[in-house]
């Protein structure tokens, strides 16, 4: 995993310099990040297939918004997967976009300390 | 893509007589080294990297279409192509969309540009904020639960068939079909929006849905 967790410039140039809305947004995919995945699990656990790629392709598209490449590819692999019905190496994957979502989220808090200083 | 990759489907268009020489820009996530030679064997103008920025798919378009990019710009003020004016001012806007991140990036980009906007969870909220309250123009997202884009599309024009209005919809989807677009347009949609979202390219496709000459249609 040797590419960013995000676009700097693709995202700041979205952001604006609007930091108070970049700090709460951050909030809100640090809030809603768990949920999703748990669901993800619960949703590969119990074979609902529906539920893995419904979960899945949310969490993509709100990872887009941070221009977090890595992350949206991850749970567009789930995602596809999913629709494919193909749960077999689900749990692997959830656990590479769990990690990959937490170097995310403290990337975004790095950058957001930076823009205190 | 499932089912049939890229090249396979360029390469049935570049047997289908009525399309041989159809522009096609392709969009990968990852780029191979052999990819470039398969692009140039399929006559394929430009592989973008995605996520692919708007101007570089803008930059691309231009120059597959043969336009030359300099005289395009030079000749066409910039306005045009990546406007952020609506058509009439401030536009009210009713956003269809369950992911609160998402709206949260929409409500800014719309506020943004001085329109002003209401959200809906889902589907069938859509429809219900529709019945009650006079809107412009809908952004909605394909992907919700209790009632999906299309499905909010389709009761939306059944209820604007007696009044002989048609609001334009944009859909927003995170492109993960084949044939999205199609289906989008097929559902009645009149415009179409990739997420991420991205501000000018949200302005943009509203200013040509709402565009005088793209009312009637």
């Amino acid at each position: 995993m040797s590419a960013e967790p995000f676009d700097k410039e693709e995202l700041l140039e979205e952001i604006d310099d609007d930091w108070e809305f970049l700090e709460e947004s951050v909030e809100m995919l640090k809030e809603d990040a768990p949920g999703l995945l748990a669901q993800v699990r619960a949703g590969i656990d119990t074979g609902d297939a529906d539920m893995v790629w419904q979960s899945a392709h949310t969490i993509k598209s709100m990872v887009g918004n941070f221009a977090a490449g890595p992350a949206f590819e991850m749970a567009h692999g789930i995602e596809t997967r999913g629709r494919a019905n193909d749960l077999d190496t689900g749990g692997a994957q959830v656990d590479q976009l769990e990690s990959e979502l937490q170097r995310l989220t403290s990337a975004l808090d790095s950058l957001l300390a930076n823009a205190r200083d | 893509m499932p089912g049939m990759d890229g090249y396979e489907f360029v390469q049935a268009i570049r047997n289908e007589s009525r399309w041989p020489d159809v522009p096609v820009i392709m969009l990968t996530s990852a780029r191979r080294t052999e990819d470039a030679e398969r692009c140039r064997e399929l006559g394929i103008k430009a592989n973008l990297l995605k996520p692919a920025k708007q101007s570089r798919i803008l930059d691309a378009i231009i120059t597959s279409v043969g336009v030359d990019a300099i005289s395009a710009k030079h000749d066409a003020p910039e306005v045009d192509l990546v406007s952020t004016q609506a058509a009439d001012g401030p536009l009210h806007i009713l956003i269809a969309e369950d992911n609160e991140v998402n709206q949260k990036f929409a409500l800014r980009a719309l506020k943004k540009a001085g329109h002003t906007a209401t959200v809906a969870n889902n589907g069938l909220k859509a429809v219900e904020a529709f019945a009650n309250e006079r809107f412009d123009l809908i952004l909605m997202d394909v992907q919700m639960p209790e009632m999906d884009g299309y499905e909010a599309t389709a009761a939306i024009r059944a209820r604007e068939a007696d009044s002989g209005t048609a609001i334009p919809i944009i859909a927003l989807t995170a492109h993960a079909m084949k044939g999205d677009r199609e289906r989008c347009f097929a559902a009645g949609m009149n415009g179409y929006v990739t997420k991420p979202v991205k501000t000018k390219a949200l302005l943009a496709e509203i200013a040509r849905v709402t565009a005088p000459s793209e009312s009637v249609a």
